[in-house]
């Protein structure tokens, strides 16, 4: 019995959600269909061992439009934010740098470390503040076409023209910062080595790239664009997890008379005439809809769910060639106690003392040599024997994700390539826990034995739970290439595809990857203004 | 004590090109070079008793055709001498062997046909839209004169012309890796390893870099056809070139002193009145030109202490950082790279796979020498008889990516360079080591010490993305001019900075005579 809908959405991660919501609250009829479970995709919490909830992939949100947050009332649907304060750099000599959310604090802390590098700390701060405030508006525009000469493009083209004139000559800034890399941006600004690699370090996530790649500047200062309570690179953990966001969007979208289905795995999207009509689910049940919207990554639309024979030849070339290398692992605990970490222990901060210092993430980031020597292992196709980590543990922010006195932890870990030169991920996973806990035990000694569970995410992990094709992150490498008007593949940057009614709303749409909600929402923009 | 209209310091390759086109529209020039030779890298010595040799690169098939017939080079005694192709050695493995261009190509494999195409068109379609954007100076984007404007919209509309997708397609490509623009549509590895041994020569960028395949359209601009151009040889090495230049400049009345260097960059402020000499002579003029790097032009010859705080940094931020060592051989015998003799004309790429030229790249970030260096390699003896004695050969190897003293510092690595050259040409070419009559090695450090050039740099400023167009050599200062009025900069290291093209010395002429007219 197929009840009809005006439209259907693939996949009930954040970004397919927020599309049905918006839809939705706009009076349309939506049904969103979830392959897994449980809603959320990468942004998820799950009670993986009793009473320890883990948040499996993703673990911080920074970047949510608060547009989105707003329209959707998500606080009406309990969403909490959490702030997470600072970020702790553990070093190999037993000292440690510490950056605090007060900047007063950070300062003091960096001159211990260099005075020169605590002056240019603040004025880079506001450099990147500045530039990430010229491409904030990038992240909630539709990108224009750059060739198409239609009034409204042009129109579109010059709205966005005269936002980056606005900026003047940080224009130049800009260009610098979108192509160089992020270790020659840093070694030009900063001679602290800890400073460098733990700032270099928010270049290469979910990126295979080290800090000498050119690009890499660009990934550093997306982290720069995130802003909680209007506060620039404040970082949040919502209440229960990550999937406290994704619940708060669910109930929302609910609320305006959207239907989810979890276990529901689309197998295919109907087409008729060039046009999709439909989508029929992996038990055979067919349901119609006059638009589809698919959150799945571009590889997995247009090479699984659509048949080959709707696409052209130079689409398919161009799906073909969509970079998305897996890059990225996650290494999950539970814990009988928190890490004591040398570094603390040498400055007489202990227990309760200590909990300020690890409340915020711990980066495992020595210098830029660190960085780049496990980039330089992972190009060819080796898990990096010393990977970069960002760890958080979220029982500290919120006590419900553990039983009492315990905890659980996040590490999310680099690099990992989802093609490995010799074995498989099967056999090289445990290695690959090892690498991790051995790596965390050099600055924290008591660690090994705090620990009671472990789940590892290795990229071939994240493809089957999660479904994320060759598990990257980010359902497409961040590139150059591959943003804006250029994202997924050239000429489809504005969330249609070459199969009329059919949209794509996920993290493979620009802007991307993180949980952002942006790609959901302008693709239900542009369903609505068609759909009038 | 001399008046002239302008003044050039150091007189290498762009230097008098630059100068020639000044003379040639009347200005009084006066040309001080350091060394007793002009040229700078472009040059021929005698490195072995009766064995000569280029002192760094090795061909001239980039110059550009204007700056050819402008200066009437042939004239003046430029002799050219047509080479081959690109042959790829692979140790025991037979040798692969590319030239020729659209349906004469050779080496390419069947399976890689339609993709070689596919890349050969989008790589002339981006040297054609960039060509006019080379071949004079970029349009003015912050006075946003109309021409100017103009010239920008242009340049979009032949991007756009292009169509769609292929415009795109050329948008696509330029921020990409080497290594990804090649996956995408050659399967075969020496076909990948001769192409992108040319974009990555001289940069500090490795196949998987981002921005690295801007170095596919840069070696192969507008004015080369295709994709393996026949190595253009200069009879009696580059310094046939150089003497070339020089006549040419020398006729329309260009004066040059050599053998004394220019000490100081002397200014009034910001407004730069002449130069110091080594020996305390001094010279005034209204217009200063320096040849030499943009770095040690701005930081070190000119005074620095007069640049504004975010002048100062954002030069400082420009990065020369040296990454070739050139080792030249004098033989006994001619080398035979698993190849026919007459294969070896051309250019010799050692390095036949991408991941061999990124596992030599790895060290350099680290300052240190790669035990397995890739080259590019030259047998200039094989057409030219001039350089050696009856019987005896010249080989030259590029080596790529060595470190200068800003990566290794004091340490000296002239011997483990020369070694680990000699290894790699005993792997391609057996019994090459006991033809060696006499070798000699010059690492960043030596291209510093002789030619005054920051790290040793041999464009002076690294190609890379950041570096190019408008932000070569730094952010805003594309047009020869530099923060000190009156100062220009026409070497390599400004735009287009596309190898040796003599376009940065000609498109600085046509600032300077612009200039001079408002
Ligand atoms: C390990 C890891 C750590 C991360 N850390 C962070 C972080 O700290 N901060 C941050 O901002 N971002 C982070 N990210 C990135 C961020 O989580 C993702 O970019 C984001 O969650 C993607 O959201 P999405 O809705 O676009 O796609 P997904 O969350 O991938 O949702 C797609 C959904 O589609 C479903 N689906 C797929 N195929 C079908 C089908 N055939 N039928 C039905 N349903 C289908 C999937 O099951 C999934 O639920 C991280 C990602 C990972 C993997
Ligand atoms: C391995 C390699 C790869 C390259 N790739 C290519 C390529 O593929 N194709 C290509 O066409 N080109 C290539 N080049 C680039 C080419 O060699 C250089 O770009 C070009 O020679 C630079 O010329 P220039 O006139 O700008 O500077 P230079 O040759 O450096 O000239 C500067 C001059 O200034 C003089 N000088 C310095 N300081 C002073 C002072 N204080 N007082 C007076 N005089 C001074 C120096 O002695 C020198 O003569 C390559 C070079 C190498 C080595």
């Amino acid at each position: 019995m197929a009840r009809s809908y005006d439209a259907i959405i693939i996949g009930g991660g954040h970004n397919g959600l927020v599309c049905a919501a918006y839809l939705a609250r706009a009076g349309k009829s939506v049904l969103v269909l979830e392959r897994r479970d449980i809603l959320g995709g990468a942004t998820v919490t799950e009670e993986i061992y009793p009473g320890f909830k883990y948040t499996v992939c993703s673990y911080v949100v920074s970047l949510l439009r608060p547009q989105i947050i707003s329209d959707l009332n998500l606080p009406k649907f309990g969403l909490e934010l959490l702030p997470l304060d600072g970020t702790m750099t553990p070093m190999p000599n037993g000292d440690h740098l510490m950056r605090w959310h007060d900047s007063a604090d950070t300062r003091l802390e960096l001159m211990r470390h260099s005075a020169k590098d605590a002056e240019a700390y603040e004025e880079f701060g506001r450099l990147m503040h500045h530039l990430a405030m010229t491409i904030r508006p990038m992240l909630s525009t539709i990108p224009p076409d750059p060739f198409s000469l239609s009034p409204s493009n042009i129109a579109d083209l010059a709205r966005l023209g005269g936002k980056f004139a606005e900026r003047g000559e940080h224009l130049y800034d800009l260009a610098k910062l979108m192509t160089m890399s992020s270790a020659d941006l840093l070694e030009q600004w900063f001679e602290t080595p800890v400073l460098q690699g733990t700032l270099g370090a928010s270049g290469i996530i979910g990126t295979f790239l080290g800090p000498r790649s050119p690009g890499s500047a660009y990934v550093m200062m997306h982290h720069y664009m995130g802003e909680i309570d209007g506060q620039f690179r404040a970082w949040g953990l919502p209440r229960g997890g990550m999937s406290g966001v994704v619940n708060a969007i669910a109930d929302s979208a609910r609320y305006h008379g959207a239907e989810i289905r979890t276990d529901a795995p689309v197998s295919e999207i109907l087409i008729k005439n060039g046009r999709a009509t439909g989508v029929v689910l992996e038990d055979g049940e067919e349901i119609k809809a006059p638009m589809v919207a698919s959150s799945a990554d571009p590889k997995i639309t247009f090479q699984k769910l659509v048949d080959q024979s709707h696409l052209e030849e130079d689409f398919k070339a161009s799906i073909d060639r969509f970079k998305i290398r897996g890059s990225s692992g996650k290494v999950n605990l539970s814990l009988d106690a928190l890490p004591e970490f040398d570094c603390l222990a040498n400055i007489g901060v202990v227990g309760k003392d200590a909990v300020p210092y690890l409340s915020g993430a711990i980066s495992i980031s020595p210098d830029l040599e660190y960085l780049e020597r496990a980039y330089d292992d992972a190009k060819y196709g080796n898990f990096s024997r010393h990977p970069y980590m960002d760890i958080v543990i979220p029982s500290l922010i919120d006590p419900s994700m553990a039983p009492a006195g315990k905890h659980v932890m996040s590490c999310f870990v680099q690099y990992a390539p989802y093609d490995l030169a010799k074995g498989t991920w099967d056999d090289q996973r445990e290695a690959f826990g090892d690498a991790v806990v051995n790596t965390i035990a050099q600055y924290a000694p008591n660690f090994k034995s705090t620990i009671l569970h472990r789940q590892i995410m290795t990229p071939l992990d994240l493809e089957r739970r999660i479904g994320l094709t060759n598990g990257n992150i980010f359902h497409g490498e961040l590139s150059l290439e591959q943003l804006f008007f250029l994202r997924p593949v050239p000429g489809y940057g504005r969330f249609g595809t070459p199969v009329k009614d059919l949209y794509l709303c996920g993290s493979g749409a620009h802007p991307g990857g993180g949980v952002m909600g942006a790609p959901g929402k302008l693709a239900a923009d542009i369903m609505l203004e068609a759909s009038l | 004590m001399s008046k002239h209209d302008v003044i050039f310091v150091g007189g290498g390759f762009n230097a008098l090109v630059c100068a020639s086109y000044l003379a040639r529209a009347g200005k009084s020039v006066l040309i001080l070079e350091q060394r007793e030779r002009v040229g700078g890298l472009v040059g021929t010595e005698e490195f072995a008793p009766g064995f000569r040799a280029s002192v760094c690169f090795q061909s001239a098939e980039l110059l550009h055709p204007t700056v050819l017939s402008d200066l009437e080079l042939d004239r003046y005694g430029l002799r050219l001498l047509s080479g081959g192709g690109t042959l790829v050695p692979d140790g025991d493995r037979e040798s692969r062997y590319f030239a020729g261009s659209g349906t004469g190509i050779e080496g390419i494999l069947d399976a890689d046909r339609a993709g070689f195409r596919e890349l050969a068109s989008l790589i002339e379609a981006t040297g054609k839209a960039l060509e006019p954007l080379m071949t004079s100076p970029l349009p003015d984007i912050e006075r946003r004169g109309l021409g100017d404007l103009i010239e920008l919209l242009k340049a979009g509309w032949r991007l756009r012309k292009l169509g769609d997708p292929k415009g795109l397609e050329v948008m696509r490509m330029i921020p990409m890796s080497v290594k990804d623009v090649l996956d995408e549509r050659i399967s075969d590895d020496a076909t990948r390893a001769a192409l992108a041994g040319p974009a990555l020569l001289g940069s500090w960028l490795a196949p998987r870099s981002p921005g690295s395949a801007l170095g596919l359209v840069y070696q192969r601009p507008g004015w080369i056809d295709g994709l393996f151009p026949g190595v253009a040889h200069v009879k009696g090495g580059m310094g046939g070139l150089a003497e070339a230049l020089e006549e040419s400049a020398v006729a329309q009345g260009v004066e040059i002193r050599k053998g004394n260097g220019v000490q100081k960059i002397e200014s009034a402020g910001t407004r730069v009145t002449g130069v110091k000499m080594c020996d305390g002579d001094e010279h005034t003029a209204p217009t200063i030109i320096s040849g030499v790097d943009p770095r040690t032009t701005l930081l070190d010859l000119a005074d620095a202490s007069e640049l504004d705080p975010e002048l100062a940094f954002a030069t400082r931020g420009i990065r020369s950082r040296g990454s070739v060592a050139i080792v030249r051989y004098a033989l006994d015998s001619l080398p035979t790279f698993g190849s026919a003799s007459e294969k070896l004309t051309g250019r010799i790429q050692l390095g036949a796979d991408l991941d061999t030229l990124e596992r030599a790249f790895d060290p350099i970030k680290y300052g240190k020498v790669p035990e397995s260096p890739w080259a590019e390699v030259y047998l200039p003896t094989t057409v030219d008889r001039t350089l050696a004695p009856e019987g005896k050969h010249v080989l030259t190897a590029w080596v790529q990516s060595i470190p200068g003293p800003m990566g290794c510092g004091e340490t000296d690595i002239a011997d483990e360079v020369r070694e680990a050259t000699t290894r790699l040409l005993e792997t391609h070419s057996p019994g090459f080591s006991n033809s060696i009559i006499h070798s000699h090695v010059r690492t960043p450090r030596e291209i510093e010490r002789d030619f005054g050039i920051t790290d040793g740099c041999v464009y002076h400023v690294e190609p890379a993305m950041d570096q190019m167009l408008y932000l070569r050599p730094m952010p805003g200062w594309y047009a020869y001019r530099t923060p000190f009025r009156g100062l220009y900069l026409c070497g390599a290291g400004n735009h287009p900075g596309s190898g040796l093209s003599g376009l940065a010395g000609k498109n600085c002429a046509r600032q300077v005579l612009s200039d001079g007219k408002r």
